[in-house]
Parts: structure tokens; sequence; C-alpha cells
């Protein structure tokens, strides 16, 4: 609120966020569950840049799964935190079929709104040759929600989100990336259900809800390795079900795409125990305590995500100018050393392993793996708050 | 420190709510409702006041309209009341000031006058005349004030005795007759000499001429005494 | 503060805040301020009239008690009222002779002749009444002896007791050595000045 109090002087009071003082204490949860457990969550504090770790563990998910209909999203449905979770405030980490990330530029993204493809599923097959980066699946029409204004769609700003069409979706800039933005998006039901997960008077609350894929592209930047090559680095992220490449460029991230080749590592690793005629539990011991050479098995699979990195290093240093100094790799536990030394042949880069917890004071819990995209969530925010 | 991340933020800040149980878009318009209510509340029990504090004072107003010859005529009477006690308080002070006996001071002068004294005179001179406004000066101009009586509660009295006598031994002896008892409710002794009053105070003693019959020598004197003091105060 | 930028729910919180809140500074200062004021004036008012009511009261409790003290004032009153100078044919002297001339002759005083002078005032009481008091002097000269003055006074003092010797001469005649020249000044009470209306 402007309040004038000359011809030349004003007053502003309030503003769109108060300058938060004080620590910032958020919990970060992973939508998706792991089997038999829940969904991982961790709770973490900062306070004048000292980050820790309170607690980290599971939260039995939400009594509904995700709607995949207005009709479904009507029914409320809330969600109870264990007491060691119950921070302020919460960042969920959401996946569905209809969540997207995906790399494109502002002008095309205008260019989309304004001749209404932006929205359509029809459309996303055509607008992906001008996109780079993960693929947007079509998905069924979706009823409209409350739109945004139109002049806040046709000129969308930075971090804030727009609905428009029946979806909801944000972009952000990637900063020294020649004029790329990421832009996230899903049905605006779903957003809305999120919204209404977490109710209001009880901790925690939701201030964010982001893809996971976005989410686990906060978790290198308190690496050793990532401080060590000055921020220029690229990561490698490997699902069950796909690679995902994110790069940076002096820490801010420049890139942000989907390897389509290799199938993930589920895919990866029954093609090497068909390979290597082992079990799971021989061959993380043949792998790792180097009782077989399994290269001539390893290596074709390994191959072309090792030259998707090649390619998105050579876009890194061909055309935003930044040589990337190292390779932090996460989701790999099977054979990472052959991983290591792949990587060191072809693209003469390390490769350093993810550790999740790393940069957090506290006591890390096991199966640090599953506390990937909570842990990448929580940090979104944090970063975020702190660049604000 | 964090470097810069990027976070894509699909929650509105519409939809951001707080988790503190204190909701202020609840807490605010029922603080406001309250505010309200209690101020026609307020109101209300002011109003009852203001028509409770006007139906008394009707109430009393007619009461003492039902009263009010009853109180003026006891107004009146208290009024009455004091005049006459005033009144009586002025009198009874004159009658105080009555209770002076001269006769007996007369009667017994005659008992103690010596045979060898001739009385020719005996006087209880009048007093002054009275003075019954002064002039006081207000604002640099004179002003007479009258008073409504003496401000003195006392008048003072003399007696004087003139007579004549072959020498001073019979005036000494009546003198000294006077001082005694018999005169104490009348005349006043007071002989230090450093009194500005003395009393006796002899005004006269001198020769006298003779007249027929009487020896060559005859003294004249005039003596005055400070009577006791008229009061007029009981 | 952007009220079409609110959620519905804070939009309608901020919109029943405001209206509220001006309902509420409506009501004190349309209604209760001036209710206060009045009510202020009321109850002064009110006091105002308790004390003149208790008053009231108090002066009709009291009213039995003033009829018995004007009774008892009247009462001491009276023998002052008896022995006040009235005129006679206008002239106080004249009254004077018609009281006391017979006493005096009996007592042996000849040739008596009245004079009245100017009345002397009395000292005013604490409370200053409406009707004040004097005394009236009245010359008396007469021929007679130093007995027959101190006779006479007597007889004053005891039969007339509120009549007081003011001054007193008797002064020896030297044609008549028996004879004394008696002169006196006799006070009477007597009405004097009205203080006020």
């Amino acid at each position: 609120m402007e309040i004038k109090l000359t011809k030349d002087r004003k007053l502003t009071l309030g503003g769109k966020r108060r300058k938060r003082r004080g620590k910032l204490d958020i919990t970060g949860v992973d939508l998706v569950p792991v089997e038999g457990k829940g969904c991982p969550a961790v709770r973490i504090v900062e306070k004048k840049g000292v980050l820790r770790l309170l607690a980290a563990g599971y939260v039995p998910a939400p009594s509904d799964p995700v709607p995949d209909s207005w009709e479904a999203a009507a029914k409320s449905c809330t969600w109870a935190f264990p007491t060691q979770f119950q921070s302020p405030a919460a960042a969920l980490a959401v996946s569905s079929p209809d969540v997207f990330v995906a790399q494109t530029t502002l002008s095309a993204l205008k260019s989309d709104i304004s001749s209404g493809t932006h929205n359509k599923q029809e459309s996303a097959a055509s607008a992906g040759s001008r996109r780079i980066g993960l693929r947007r699946e079509p998905r069924p029409a979706a009823q409209q929600a409350t739109p945004s204004a139109p002049s806040d769609i046709a000129e969308p700003k930075p971090g804030v989100p727009v609905s428009n069409g029946g979806m909801r979706f944000v972009m952000r800039p990637l900063d020294g990336s020649d004029g790329f933005i990421l832009e996230a998006g899903l049905p605006e039901y779903q957003a809305l259900w999120y919204s209404r997960l977490l109710p209001e008077g009880r901790r925690p609350t939701a201030v964010s809800i982001q893809p996971r894929q976005a989410a686990i592209a906060s978790c290198p930047v308190l690496q050793k390795a990532f401080s060590e090559a000055g921020g220029d680095v690229l990561a490698l992220f490997a699902d069950t079900g796909h690679f995902s490449i994110a790069g940076y460029k002096g820490g801010s991230m420049v890139l942000l795409r989907e390897c389509r080749v290799g199938g993930g590592m589920s895919s990866i690793a029954e093609k090497l125990k068909k390979g290597l005629g082992l079990d799971d539990e021989m061959l993380s011991s043949a792998l790792d305590d180097n009782l077989i050479d399994p290269r001539p098995v390893l290596d074709p699979l390994v191959a072309p995500i090792i030259d998707e990195l090649s390619a998105s290093k050579d876009y890194l240093s061909g055309k935003l100018g930044c040589e990337p100094k190292a390779v932090i790799v996460s989701g790999v536990d099977v054979g990472f050393s052959h991983w290591s030394s792949f990587c060191e042949e072809r693209m003469r880069l390390k490769m350093a392993r993810l550790d999740v917890f790393e940069g957090l004071l506290g006591v890390p819990p096991q199966c640090a793996g599953d506390f990937l995209v909570a842990t990448g969530a929580a940090l979104a925010v944090i970063g975020e708050e702190e660049a604000s | 420190m964090m470097t810069k991340t990027c976070h894509l933020n699909l929650l509105m800040d519409s939809e951001r709510v707080s988790s503190s149980p204190v909701r202020l878009r609840i807490m605010l318009p029922t603080a406001a409702i309250l505010v309200s209510v209690s101020m026609a509340i307020w109101w209300l029990i002011l109003t009852g006041q203001d028509i409770l504090a006007k139906t008394q004072m009707s109430n009393l107003r007619d009461d003492m309209e039902r009263h009010q010859a009853e109180n003026a005529k006891a107004i009146a009477d208290a009024e009455m009341a004091d005049e006459l006690q005033s009144q009586l308080e002025q009198l009874e002070g004159y009658g105080e000031s009555c209770k002076r006996r001269w006769s007996e001071t007369l009667a017994s002068l005659a008992e103690v006058m010596p045979l060898k004294v001739q009385l020719t005179k005996f006087e209880i001179p009048a007093p002054p005349p009275q003075v019954l406004s002064f002039v006081t000066v207000q604002k640099g101009k004179k002003r007479t004030v009258k008073l409504w009586g003496p401000t003195n509660k006392t008048e003072s009295v003399s007696m004087v005795i003139a007579g004549r006598t072959p020498k001073e031994t019979p005036v000494i002896s009546l003198m000294e007759s006077l001082e005694g008892d018999a005169f104490t409710n009348s005349i006043v002794i007071a002989k230090d000499p450093r009194n500005p009053n003395p009393s006796p105070k002899v005004r006269s003693f001198r020769q006298d001429i003779p007249q027929r019959g009487e020896g060559s020598r005859m003294l004249a004197f005039e003596i005055e005494y400070t009577a006791k003091e008229r009061r007029f105060a009981k | 503060m952007n009220l079409g930028g609110m959620a519905p729910n804070s939009r309608r919180s901020a919109l029943v805040t405001m209206a509220f809140s001006l309902l509420a500074a409506g009501i004190y200062f349309l209604a209760v301020s001036p209710t206060k004021t009045r009510l202020e004036k009321s109850s002064k008012a009110l006091s105002d009239h308790r004390a003149r009511h208790a008053t009231v009261m108090k002066n009709l409790a009291s009213s039995g008690t003033v009829a018995k003290r004007i009774e008892e004032t009247e009462s001491a009153l009276k023998p002052f009222r008896d022995a006040m100078l009235e005129p006679l044919l206008e002239s106080l002297a004249m009254r004077a002779k018609s009281l006391v001339d017979a006493m005096a002759q009996e007592a042996g005083l000849a040739d008596l002749e009245y004079e009245a002078l100017g009345q002397r005032a009395l000292p005013v009481p604490g409370r200053m009444p409406r009707q004040l008091h004097s005394r009236e002097p009245i010359r008396i000269t007469a021929r007679g002896s130093y007995q027959a003055a101190a006779s006479f006074l007597m007889r004053l003092e005891r039969d007339m007791p509120l009549v007081a010797l003011e001054a007193l001469s008797i002064t020896a005649v030297q044609a008549t050595p028996e004879t004394q020249r008696v002169e006196m000044i006799l006070e009477w009470p007597v009405k004097g000045a009205v203080t006020r209306q």
C-alpha cells in the first residue's frame, strides 16, 4: 500500500512478501510414497545461513489419491503430519502424469499463449520442437478454473503462477541461459487439491507446490563438489524410469532436460542382471567389489547417457560459455565407480556422488536416496527466501 | 550459504494460509463485530443510565414541588429563628450592661464620706459620642464606611468625686475607704505609676476660697476613678 | 491493500472487518459520545437535585425544632420587648417621664425635666439581624438631695432592671446646700435601624 506524503515522497507499507526475520523452518515432502514406508519428508531449519536437519522420515500418504478430474478434486482431503514434521511451512514436491516441466523461451511461451495453443494438448507435440528439455505429455482438456487476469497471462511474471484454460503454470528465467525459461504446470484442479491438502490453522501449511523434477534440481547446490567447481557443474539425476540432466553456470541452473535414452536405472539394472547373469544381491557386490569386469555389459548401457551428458556439456560451453568442471550424480547406487571412470575417460570430468544431506548439520537417516526430492523441495524454498 | 535456486512454485499467494491457529481473517472480523456489539451495548447502558438519572431527577423535582410550601415555611421559620436569636443576643448584651448597681455605690460612698469632707460633685461622665464610620482608601479613592454599631463590646466608665476639705487627711481617708471592699465591684484601683491610666487620678488639689463661716484654709479636690467598664456581652 | 487480488475468504474478511469497524466508530461518535456527554450533565443535575432535596428534607425535619426555638427565643425576648421605650405622643421623653416621674418624685426629686438625646447604637451581634436594637438616652434633670438621687436610683434598679444609668452628675448648689442639682442620663432599649429589607 502506498501513501503519498508529499509531491515527491511516498511511503510504502506492507508489500507482497514481508522480509523474513529469524529462522526459516520448513518441511520438504515428496508426495510419491516409498512402498511400505510412506512419503519421504525432511525438516530443515535455516538460521543465519546455517542449515540444520531437524528430522527425516516418512509421513503416511494422504488418504485419497491425487485426483484426475474436477469431480474427484471436489472431495476435500486433509493431511496430518507427525509432530516432528509440524513446522510452520511445508514444500510439496508433486508428481503425476499431468505435471510437466519444460525448458523453452519466453517468446515461444508468449506466442503459444497469444495463439491460444499454450494449454491445448494437440499443440503439445508441435510445440515440442521449440522446446528443449522435458517433453510434456498431452492430457485430456481440463475444466476451466478461475482464470488469471488477461494481462498476467499475456505477460507472465517470473515465479508468479497463473491460471489459464484449466491449467496452472509458472515460469522462471534461467539466468545466463541465453533467453531460456523453465516452465512448470499442472491441471488447475490438482493445484487446488494440493493447496487444500494442508488445512489452515494447523502445522504445517503449504508454501510451495513444485514438480519433483524441479525440486531435485535444487539438491546439488550444497555439494562440496558444486562449490569446488565454482558452480559450473553438470548434474545427472537417475530415477527408476528416466534420467534428468541439469546444467549450472556460476551456481545458477541454466539447463534442465530429460534424458530420453537409457530408460532409467531399473532398466539398466535389469539389463545388467540379464547380461551378467546375476541377481540383485550379487549384482551390487559384483559391481562394487570389482569381482568381475562389468564393462562389456555396462558400457553400452552407460555410454548413451554419458553421450547425453557430453552433449549438454558441449551446449553449456558452446552456447553459454560455461565449462563444467564436475558431474554430480544422484541415484546411481550400484557400480558408481564404473560410471565415474567412464565419465572421466569420455568427458575428462570428475564424477561426484550426490550426498543428499551434505551441507546440513544433524544426523542423516539411512536410505538417504529416498529423501532426495523432499530435500530438494525444502532447499528450493530456502534458497528463494535467502535470495529475496 | 546457499546459491540461488530455481523455485518453480505452483502455489498462488492467495492460496497460502497461516499455520497459526489464530487466523487473522477470522479474528479481525470477530474482533470488529465484538467491538461493534460492545459499542452498542455501551450505548444502551449509557442511555439507560441517562433515562434513570432523568427519572430520578423528575421524581425529586416532583417531591420538592410537593413540599415547596412547607419548605418555604421551614426556611422562613429558620430565618426568623436566626433573626430572633441575633436580636436576643444583642439585647442580652445590653441587659448585661444594665447590671451595674450605682445606687449601692452611692449609698456606700455616703457611708464612708468623712465629716470634714464636703462633697461638691459626684459625677459619672457620659461616654463620648460614638464614631460609627471610618474612611478607607480603595484603589486610590477615599471611601467612607458606615458601621451598624460599635465594634467594641465594652464602654469605659469613670467616676469623679469633687469636694472641699480643710485639710488633706480626710481626703486621704476617703480615698482609702474607696479602696475598700464596698467599692470593689464598682471602681478599679490601679496605682502603678507606669500605668498610663492610674486610678485614682487626682485631677486637682488646690486651695479654695473659704466661704462665710468657714476657716481661713479650705482645700478643693477633684479625684477621678476608673470605674468597672460596661460590658455589652454575656 | 488490493481487495481485488485477495482470496474470496480474505476479501470477505477484510470487508466485514472494515464494515464493522466503521459501524463501531459510527456508533461511538454518533451515539456513545453524545450520550456520555448527556449523561454527565444529567448526573451533575441529579446530584444538584439530590443536594437540594436533602436540604428540603432536612428543613422539614427540623421544622419542629425550629418552632420550639422560636418559642423559646420569643419568651426570652419578652422582657426586653416589654422594657422597650415606645413614643408617647411621638415623644420618647414623654414616655420616659410617664414611666419614672412618679418614682422620682417619691424619692424626693423635684423640678424634673426630661430630654431625649440621640440614640446610641449597641454592639452588633455575630450574625447581623435584620432588626437592630439600640439604646435611647433620656436626660433627666432635677433638684434633690444626694440621698434622694440614691433612693431614686435604687428604686429604678429594682423596678426597671433594663433601664441603665449612662451618666450621673450630683452637683452642690451654693445657694441651697441641702438641695443639689441632679442630672442623670438613663438608657432605655429601643428598636434601632433595619439592616436589610
